[in-house]
């Protein structure tokens, strides 16, 4: 059977979904930033990348090319309402749906096809459902393909609301158009190493004799890219369902200004280890490697300890971690803070603790996961952060995360 | 500018097919026609749903909240030009 995949992707997701919101922001140039004060473009409308101005341009940078631009705050929520909806709908069209990222998704449409008239059919209807339940400013490019990695270059082909199937025929027009950056595998290191032997377009790579690009890029590379040159990739659709659980659940976050003060630092490294530690209670885990990241302007440090027993303590997990943080005699202002939990187990698979005390410890923290799931994330939460403005939990495109939330909705259907 | 207001307000609204759509509200002793409603959203504090609405009236950008759980209504937001705010 002939396997067709469909690539959908959202245009310039973040600032279409508040163009959406907002009609009056239609037809101008818009970035997102992450906050009020934020100094970084999370993402640009197409009136604003016609300017030149693009994901990762600063709001200084941005003031010179396009001084009109309107800077509004991400409202991550509605974001990820879109994601799990356009999740439902892909849904409707196959088995196999795999979410890439927010803003993207495969389809495996091979058997499906016929139901529906054919992949075309599949692609005009996606975009009518999207255009009718999610709203008319929000333009997808949908590529169609024998496999992933066509699929995706055609949906960047036509931007925005493209509509691009490669087949046999365009298959080398295509491939002769692509960029490396439209190619998905190929970053921009392996890019570098392309120009390096010169070759600049991916249809040379054909003709490049076998030992020379295993010489320059080892045995795997050098059959991925002769692959990849040919347009050929075999990898499957991965639903997310079949996703494997993530080793690790980290959370980062960077502040507003430079931070000095050591209670206030640790403060914030509590809030951090209190979402990702009730991330693993919630999804009935548990790890037993503590890491901690500190980054100021100069400065950079990353500290773990591995230790024998497991926790999802968030208590417990913290004074790890504080103790991380004053080995490493910090000295000046801190920006970025970073936690993370690893070498993680599923919690059935791990003995349970003897100890009277971690036992009050698993007592009351079910408790708190409770109230917490029935009202909302931090109504109740650890005393030291009283006199802290909270850090709540925030969408980011990290699909690891997505499969712990999917196992917690699993384990709290059940319960 | 995007003003946070975060008032308990009236809304005149129609349920229909398990949907519902705000129509009318009053803020300020005004009365408030909704011509278009722009996006519609949900989201949750902890397991109470959250209905949230962008509306449009006389060039004004509103967004509204209904609380399923307590019925209750509120404006969130007010944008009085497209300018949200500025570098
Ligand atoms: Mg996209």
């Amino acid at each position: 059977m002939q396997t067709t995949i469909l690539h959908i992707d959202f245009n310039s997701y973040f600032a279409s979904v508040e163009q959406q919101k907002n009609p009056f922001l239609r037809g101008k140039p818009v970035g997102v930033i992450k906050a009020e004060g934020r100094t970084v473009i999370i993402a640009a409308s197409y009136e604003a990348k016609r300017r030149g101005v693009k994901t990762g341009t600063s709001v200084s940078e941005v003031k010179q090319l396009c001084p009109e631009i309107l800077l509004v705050p991400a409202d991550f929520d509605s974001y990820d309402y879109i994601t799990h909806k356009f999740y439902e709908i892909c849904n409707r069209y196959s088995d196999l749906v795999e979410l890439f990222s927010l803003d993207e998704v495969f389809l495996d449409v091979s058997r499906t096809a016929l139901l529906f008239g054919d992949a075309g059919k599949i692609a005009f209807l996606l975009k009518k459902d999207i255009r009718e339940e999610l709203g008319e400013w929000l333009p997808v490019s949908i590529g169609i393909a024998k496999n992933k990695l066509l699929a995706k270059l055609a949906s960047d082909l036509e931007k925005p609301n493209g509509l691009v199937e490669i087949t046999g025929e365009n298959l080398d027009d295509c491939l002769g158009r692509a960029e490396f950056e439209q190619i998905c595998g190929i970053g921009r290191r392996l890019e570098q190493r392309l120009r390096d032997m010169g070759i600049t377009q991916l249809l040379q790579i054909r003709s490049v004799p076998e030992r020379l690009l295993a010489a320059g890029f080892g045995p795997y590379w050098s059959k991925q890219l002769r692959n990849m040159s040919w347009g050929e990739d075999s990898s499957p659709i991965v639903p997310s369902y079949e996703l494997p659980l993530p080793k690790t659940v980290s959370r980062t976050h960077t502040l507003f200004k430079d931070v000095f003060e050591t209670v206030k630092i640790l403060a914030v490294i509590r809030n951090l280890v209190e979402e990702a530690a009730e991330k693993l209670r919630l999804a009935k885990m548990s790890g037993r490697q503590f890491g901690l990241m500190v980054r100021s302007g100069e400065n950079s440090e990353v500290r773990f300890i591995t230790r024998k027993y497991f926790s999802n303590d968030s208590l417990n997990i913290f004074q790890e971690l504080k103790r991380l943080f004053l080995s490493l005699k910090w000295r000046g202002g801190v920006r970025f803070l970073g936690v993370w939990i690893g070498l993680l187990a599923e919690e059935n698979s791990l003995s349970q603790s003897l100890l009277p005390e971690v036992n009050r410890r698993i007592a009351v923290l079910s408790v708190q996961d409770k109230i917490n799931l029935r009202f909302g994330h931090y109504t109740l939460f650890p005393a030291s952060l009283l006199q802290a403005s909270i850090i709540h939990p925030e969408v980011n495109g990290y699909l690891g995360d997505e499969r712990i939330k999917q196992r917690i909705n699993e384990i709290s259907a059940i319960f | 500018m995007s003003v946070l207001i975060h008032e308990p307000v009236a809304v005149v609204a129609v349920f229909k097919n398990g949907r519902v759509k705000p129509v009318v509200f009053r803020w300020k002793d005004k009365k408030i026609s909704i011509e278009n409603i722009s996006f519609a959203w949900k989201t949750m504090q902890g397991k109470e749903k959250l209905l949230h609405f962008t509306v449009t009236a006389a060039k004004t950008l509103y967004e509204l909240m209904f609380d399923i759980s307590s019925m209750t209504w509120s404006l969130e937001r007010v944008e009085t030009s497209a300018g949200v705010f500025t570098t």
